[in-house]
């Protein structure tokens, strides 16, 4: 189950893009809370203490019991959304949700595979397609991540949903059948055509073949072995 | 072969705008590593095209290749010793326009090692300033 964390905040009464930009630079993050039966509220965080918290954790769905300066009550937070800057780094902007204790909430969960490399010796590339799971719990027994083992998992077979083993009283509405990890098998490697191609033309001059036409072989066995040298010859022709 | 629209609305596109950063497709969504782009740019067609050959033979067909970007841009040129006037140009060639924090490819199923030396690769094969990214480090 998701630890709940301690986290202080304060509220904002600055808004709007400069005063927003202005509280970044002085490493503070600009955040907001929202809820049902909680009042919308402008808030700002530490940015080290909130970025160790996020480093701590392995998913963004993080439990807190938020401490906003001046209310004398603590309130139970859902991290709702973190922007990040995927350009400079850093951290935008927090979205807290407000939920009450008894209140089912819904988060995204990482899912985390287990036994790669055993699946990976049987020949295959593992693909994992599935991420994160939307689950619909209690706050109280929201998961931090779930896991998937994919030891016993053969070639050309995949895990589903139905595979994932969720904790008690944790609900999902993603269908059964969705697959969140499949063995492949490795694409064929195109070398032994293109051998083939060559012996091909070493037989054609032991066949007394034209001078001309074991000029002609290497040349058509180079252009079966680099379709993209061959493309690149194409391009200026097309240009002309 | 290059990369192109099967059938567009119209044949020429203005030149449009390349302001401002990418707000969408600027993460790691399919794999697990990526190359972000740093500036904004046209990426034609037999760019991408080099890219993913020099990706595909560095992985050796393991792993697999994303692309998160497709040439929609026709591009227009006059032809050689011409006057002008006369009208605007035939399509040439086919871009992608490229905001800075674009990501370009993903690669997955392969250690990071050689995702990074194939993102290199592929880099060198681009006109942008380009950054190796994770998806656990994002």
């Amino acid at each position: 189950m998701a630890k709940i964390l301690d986290l202080s905040a304060q509220t904002r009464s600055a808004s709007g893009s400069v005063a927003v930009r202005r509280l970044r630079k002085a490493g503070r993050i600009p955040a907001v809370v929202y809820g049902k039966k909680h009042e919308n509220k402008n808030l700002e965080l530490d940015g080290k203490t909130f970025s160790k918290l996020l480093q701590a954790s392995s998913s963004d769905n993080i439990l807190v019991n938020l401490k906003i300066e001046g209310e004398a009550a603590e309130s139970l937070a859902l991290v709702q959304e973190v922007q990040h800057d995927y350009l400079r780094g850093g951290i935008l902007h927090v979205d807290f949700h407000a939920v009450a204790a008894d209140e089912e909430i819904h988060a995204g969960v990482p899912v985390i595979l287990k036994g790669v490399e055993i699946a990976e010796k049987k020949g295959g590339m593992l693909e994992h397609i599935l991420h994160t799971l939307e689950v619909h719990c209690l706050p109280k027994d929201l998961p931090e991540k779930l896991m998937l083992d994919v030891s016993s998992l053969e070639l050309n077979h995949s895990k589903h949903v139905s595979d994932l083993t969720l904790p008690e009283g944790v609900k999902t509405k993603m269908d059964s059948h969705v697959v969140v990890a499949v063995l492949k098998e490795p694409k064929v490697e195109e070398a032994p055509v293109v051998a083939v191609v060559a012996e091909g033309a070493a037989a054609a001059p032991a066949a007394g073949a034209a001078p001309a036409g074991a000029a002609a072989a290497p040349a058509a066995g180079a252009k079966a072995a680099a379709p993209a040298a061959g493309a690149k010859a194409a391009a200026p022709e097309k240009k002309k | 072969m290059a990369m192109m629209p099967s059938r567009t609305k119209f044949r020429k596109a203005h030149r449009g705008s390349r302001k401002g950063i990418a707000t969408t497709g600027n993460r790691v969504s399919f794999g697990e590593f990526g190359l972000q782009a740093l500036d904004r740019a046209w990426i034609k067609n037999n760019q991408i095209e080099a890219c993913r050959v020099a990706i595909t033979r560095q992985l050796k067909r393991k792993g697999a290749v994303f692309i998160r970007i497709f040439p929609h841009k026709p591009v227009t040129a006059r032809p050689p010793e011409t006057r002008m006037g006369k009208g605007k140009g035939p399509p040439e060639f086919w871009v992608a326009v490229i905001y800075p924090g674009t990501m370009l490819f993903e690669v997955a199923g392969v250690t990071e090692d050689l995702a990074r030396e194939a993102c290199r690769l592929a880099a060198h094969k681009l006109g942008v300033r380009t950054r190796f990214v994770s998806r656990h480090a994002q």
